[in-house]
């Protein structure tokens, strides 16, 4: 008997074998997906206004500044580094870009995407914004805008020595401090990427933004962030 | 009541995979796969891991997975309904993506 045959022919004993039981597909979903399906819960109960205070301590007066959180991030181009150091995909930790494959990113134009990089390139699945309850004026970005080459960034942070990475949160504000519109594309990557404080929040009279729970959702054993009560 | 022909029949159905490869660890009984697109991790018994075995990015019907992993088979009505079961639980799960001829 050939080779082939004899395969063939064992093939079909397993199959007849597995046919006597009933097919069964047990799923386990990872802790990591699960926070971020509690992140989206989140962003879909903000209500607005929520007031971020640009804590950046490179924002000059009159700039746009941003609030932010120190972060290392990748670039999802598989080019050259942009100048302000991200590094392109085939060069992120495999942890990252797993990681990166469950993120939400949002172009310029307010889309929202769930990333698809494993083949180098940005792609993926369409969000309809409406259902993340956000609008252009007050917009929750997770991740920076296109680069001055027009490359999107990831922009995921390194929380502690043991938590792991998780998503950051970034929200762009004017030089009053009101949210700027998602459109904004003049965040160069550098600004993003020092080192300094932390998103503060204050309530709206009775009204929450977004909570300490939901950013813990969002930043996995995040240990430095102030939520300001009024 | 809709009329039978409004039902869609799972026979017309052809099946694919859309997406990097799985990782898989076999051992005695159940098949473990993860899948690296959403960080899922599937325990399978042996019917769906065997026609997932056969399932790559060329959509092909229940039969032609069959013939793909044993040569032709003639299989019972209740064999060929635990296949579309195993086909539609893989779906469910994701691994898996169908179109209708």
């Amino acid at each position: 008997m050939a080779a082939n045959e004899k395969q063939i022919s064992q093939n079909r004993r397993r199959l007849f074998k597995a046919l006597s039981a009933a097919p069964v597909v047990a799923t386990l979903t990872p802790g990591s997906a699960l926070a971020n399906q509690s992140a989206f819960q989140c962003l879909s109960k903000i209500i607005p206004p929520v007031n971020f205070h640009p804590t950046d301590p490179g924002c000059n007066t009159g700039e746009t500044c941003y609030v932010y959180q120190p972060v290392e991030y990748w670039d999802t181009s598989s080019g050259t580094p942009p100048a302000g150091g991200g590094k392109p995909f085939n060069q992120w930790p495999p942890a990252v870009q797993a990681l990166a494959n469950q993120a939400i990113y949002q172009t310029s134009t307010g889309d929202f995407f769930i990333l698809d990089v494993t083949d180098g390139s940005l792609g993926g699945t369409s969000i309809d914004a409406t259902l993340l309850d956000v609008d252009a004026s007050n917009v929750m970005r997770l991740v920076g805008p296109p680069d001055q080459n027009g490359n999107m960034e990831v922009f995921l942070e390194n929380i502690g020595t043991t938590s792991g990475r998780g998503l950051v949160l970034v929200q762009p504000l004017d030089a009053n401090g009101a949210p700027t519109s998602a459109s904004s594309t003049s965040m160069p990557p550098t600004q993003i990427s020092i080192d300094g404080a932390v998103p503060e929040v204050q309530p709206v009279g009775d009204l929450q933004g977004i909570t300490a729970s939901c950013l813990t959702s969002i930043m996995p054993g995040a240990s430095g962030f102030s939520v300001a009560r009024g | 009541m809709s009329p039978a022909s409004d039902v869609p029949d799972i026979t017309l159905r052809r099946w694919y995979r859309n997406g990097p490869d799985l990782i898989w660890e076999r051992g005695l009984g159940d098949s473990i796969v993860f899948d690296p697109r959403c960080g899922e991790t599937h325990f399978l018994s042996d019917l769906p891991a065997l026609i997932l075995s056969v399932i790559d990015s060329t959509p092909a019907s229940a039969e032609q997975l069959i013939d793909r992993f044993a040569g032709p088979v003639a299989l019972d009505s209740d064999a060929q309904s635990q296949v579309l079961a195993a086909l539609v639980f893989l779906e469910g799960a994701e691994l898996v993506e169908s179109q209708t001829v």
